[in-house]
């Protein structure tokens, strides 16, 4: 059995060494076992923050969509459309309304002036028929040749008939009259008030609808900034993938290690059990141990480097997706807590003035049948008052044709009692009168006869567009609630990201352990180094070189790299070691 | 010239769940390409029966049966020797890589991935071996 400490003058045993070694391979497998874990549980968090984050990506283009594009936009825009016409065809029928209800007084007017004549004419009738009364009584005791009693019983006829007319026109012009003014009283008590309603009505809904709009528009200088947070967020998860491969890269270099450490356990194992070892070969093997400890501290800094840089960069592009993600969840609040809300009130406001239009509307139509009835009892009523002012003008005329072609001899006797002169004034008057009430009649706006068709201009509000402005807003507000519904799954997946990011770094045992435990093995291996300095110069080039059996062990870049910087000098940067950052790609 | 009618399909056999997410993630952005993942070997020769490939991107350090065996059962297969296969692994050394090449790798591809690279590099190798347009 071989003592080291007799041959090397050195206090420490193969067994020493055997056992720093294997604390150092169990230290390593912990490492092994540790960094798996951490980065096992920043692989599940970032699988289900990679999840998370496209359900928000994908909720926030819905949400985009849903506010902007395709729906509630378009539709508020058809609304707007539609409110307009309704508006516009409102404001018109008022404006007619306004119009007829002018043509109707004037004509109202006209009706009381039309009293006047027809008073006149009653009166001058009168007279006539005094008068005729008169001459008849007077020319009774007459001969046969001044007998004027058929010419007289003819006029007296005449007269009868036409006061007739008058008396007729004088009944059709109150009722014209009182029609009249009912007409004017519904419209301007009943219809104008219902309308100037409907317009107020369509006035606020338009207004509602601008504001609607306008929030829309508000909320859209969100879209761009939750877009830039997805990309952040889908940039961070892109990072982290390409941190977590190092998971394979440390994995081999540890495993290396523990290769190298378990031949140099094994080595030892044998010559502590082979009493034939020479010397020399232990003496050259120790001397080994020394490059092979500077080898493996060397790995060792540049996978804990690694580890670190990995651990770090993922915990960092972690917390920055928490970021993104809580400033998606702000914008997506804005959204939940603020507009939705207004625009909840701006369609209730909307349904109300909507429900008030469409009881305006039914009003009018209730009104409408008074109207309308009106309407044809006036025209049915102005066109008898036509034809009567017409037969009182026939009838007139025929009266003055007589009395202008009787044969009255002047009378000494009868002038004393009959104005003959009288007599002919009254029956120009007549004729003057009957030419002013046609005059007056015809001055009448032939637009009155088209009274009936306000019932038309009722009709184009039509309540298909109402009713489609109602589905319209249902849509709306169903796109709203659907709006909302992804909005608090977006914001509760935004929490849940958070958290469970916190507590992947929170749970990361590498600051705990693996740094702590790499320091520790690093320790172990200069302590043996320094035990063994002092016998370098008795190593040779040819074993020296002898230790490139270690360089196949490795298969990793890196790993490669710092062996030879070992192998050809005594100091070396580390600096100079060149992390993998991006892959490289080699063609065959 | 080839010509694709339908999606390529790329059978991407890794363990490693990050680089698979990458590596679908990447290939998914391109509606090109239809990606299957098998996480070991033996999953990836069920695959492989079940439907036809164009191309196999392979990692070396694999449960079981690593990527260099496969590499080669592979190449010994009558039915799967032609499709290409790219090494994306991050066993880097050239000895690694040198094997890769004698056992009939078209290409290979160090571990880590980075983002945008990837996509390229396929179009390129597949575009090279299939001389597709």
């Amino acid at each position: 059995m071989i003592e080291p400490q007799n041959k090397l003058d050195e206090p420490i045993l193969i067994n020493h060494i055997i056992n720093v070694f294997v604390d150092i391979d169990l230290e390593i497998a912990k490492l092994h076992e540790y960094s798996e874990k951490d980065f096992k549980t920043f692989n599940e968090v970032m699988k289900k923050a990679h999840e998370n984050a496209n359900s928000i990506s994908r909720f926030a283009n819905e949400i985009i969509e849903l506010s902007s594009t395709n729906h509630n936009k378009k539709l508020i825009a058809k609304l707007k459309d539609e409110y307009f016409e309704l508006s516009n065809s409102c404001v018109l029928f008022k404006d007619k309304l306004k119009s007829q209800s002018l043509m109707l007084s004037d004509f109202h007017d006209r009706l009381r002036y039309l009293n006047l004549p027809i008073k006149n004419l009653k009166q001058n009738f009168f007279t006539l028929k005094y008068i005729l009364a008169n001459l008849k009584l007077e020319t009774y005791h007459l001969t046969q040749e001044n007998d004027y009693k058929n010419e007289i019983e003819i006029i007296e006829q005449n007269i009868k008939k036409t006061t007739e007319f008058i008396k007729s026109t004088e009944n059709t012009l109150s009722i014209l009259a009182k029609l009249l003014e009912e007409q004017i009283t519904i419209e301007s008590s009943g219809i104008f008030e219902i309308f100037e309603h409907i317009t107020n009505n369509f006035d606020r809904l338009k207004n509602t609808v601008v504001l609607i709009e306008k929030e829309y528009e508000e909320s859209e200088k969100y879209y761009p900034k939750i877009k830039q947070k997805i990309t952040e967020a889908s940039d961070s998860i892109n990072k982290i993938v390409i941190k977590l491969q190092y998971q394979d890269i440390i994995r081999q270099k540890m495993e290396h290690m523990q290769i190298i450490y378990k031949k140099i356990i094994n080595y030892f194992d044998e010559i502590s059990k082979n009493a034939d070892t020479k010397d020399d070969e232990i003496v050259q093997y120790y001397s080994k141990i020394e490059y092979i400890a500077s080898l493996q501290v060397a790995q060792l800094i540049q996978t804990n480097h690694e580890y670190e840089q990995a651990i770090e960069s993922i915990s960092e592009q972690l917390l920055q997706i928490t970021l993104s993600v809580n400033d998606i969840s702000f914008y997506f609040r804005i959204f939940t807590n603020e507009l939705p809300k207004q625009e909840e009130t701006f369609i209730n406001w909307t349904k109300k003035y909507l429900a008030q239009i469409k009881n305006g509307k039914s009003q009018i139509q209730t009104s409408k049948v008074s109207f309308t009835n009106n309407v044809e009892e006036l025209k049915s009523l102005l066109t008898n008052f036509k034809s009567t002012i017409f037969e009182i003008k026939e009838a007139s005329a025929q009266t003055t044709n007589y009395i202008s072609n009787i044969k009255i001899e002047e009378h000494k006797n009868l002038s004393k009692t009959i104005n003959f002169k009288k007599l002919k004034e009254i029956s120009n008057n007549i004729e003057n009168i009957t030419s002013s009430l046609i005059k007056s009649y015809n001055g009448i706006n032939p637009e009155i006869w088209q009274l009936a068709n306000f019932e038309e201009l009722i009709l184009d509000l039509k309540i298909e567009t109402i009713e489609d402005i109602e589905i319209k807003l249902k849509k709306v507000k169903s796109n709203e609630d659907v709006l909302q519904e992804i909005l608090k799954k977006s914001i509760n997946l935004a929490k849940k990201i958070s958290s469970e990011v916190i507590n992947s770094i929170q749970g990361v045992g590498y600051y705990d352990f693996f740094e702590k435990s790499v320091e520790e093995i690093i320790g172990k291996l200069n302590f043996l180094n320094g035990k063994l300095k002092y016998k370098k110069d008795a190593v040779s080039k040819e074993e020296i070189e002898n230790l490139k059996q270690f360089e196949n062990i490795y298969t990793v870049k890196t790993e490669k790299e710092i062996h030879n910087l070992i192998m050809s000098s005594q100091e070396f940067d580390m600096s100079e070691i060149k992390t993998e950052e991006d892959s490289e790609v080699e063609f065959f | 010239m080839r010509i694709f009618k339908n999606q390529i399909n790329i059978l991407v056999v890794d363990d490693s769940e990050a680089s698979a997410m990458l590596m679908q993630s990447i290939f998914e952005e391109s509606e090109m390409f239809k990606i299957s993942i098998a996480k070991s070997v033996i999953i990836a020769r069920t695959l492989l029966k079940k439907q036809s490939f164009e191309l196999i991107l392979l990692d070396l350090m694999l449960p079981k049966v690593d990527g260099f065996t496969f590499l080669k059962e592979l190449k010994n297969n009558e039915l799967y020797k032609n499709i290409p296969v790219v090494i994306v692994s991050a066993l880097t050394a050239p000895d690694a890589i040198k094997k890769c090449k004698d056992l009939g790798a078209k290409a290979f591809i160090s571990k880590p991935i980075g983002e945008n690279k990837l996509l390229e590099k396929i179009i390129q190798i597949l575009k090279d071996f299939y001389n597709f347009a």
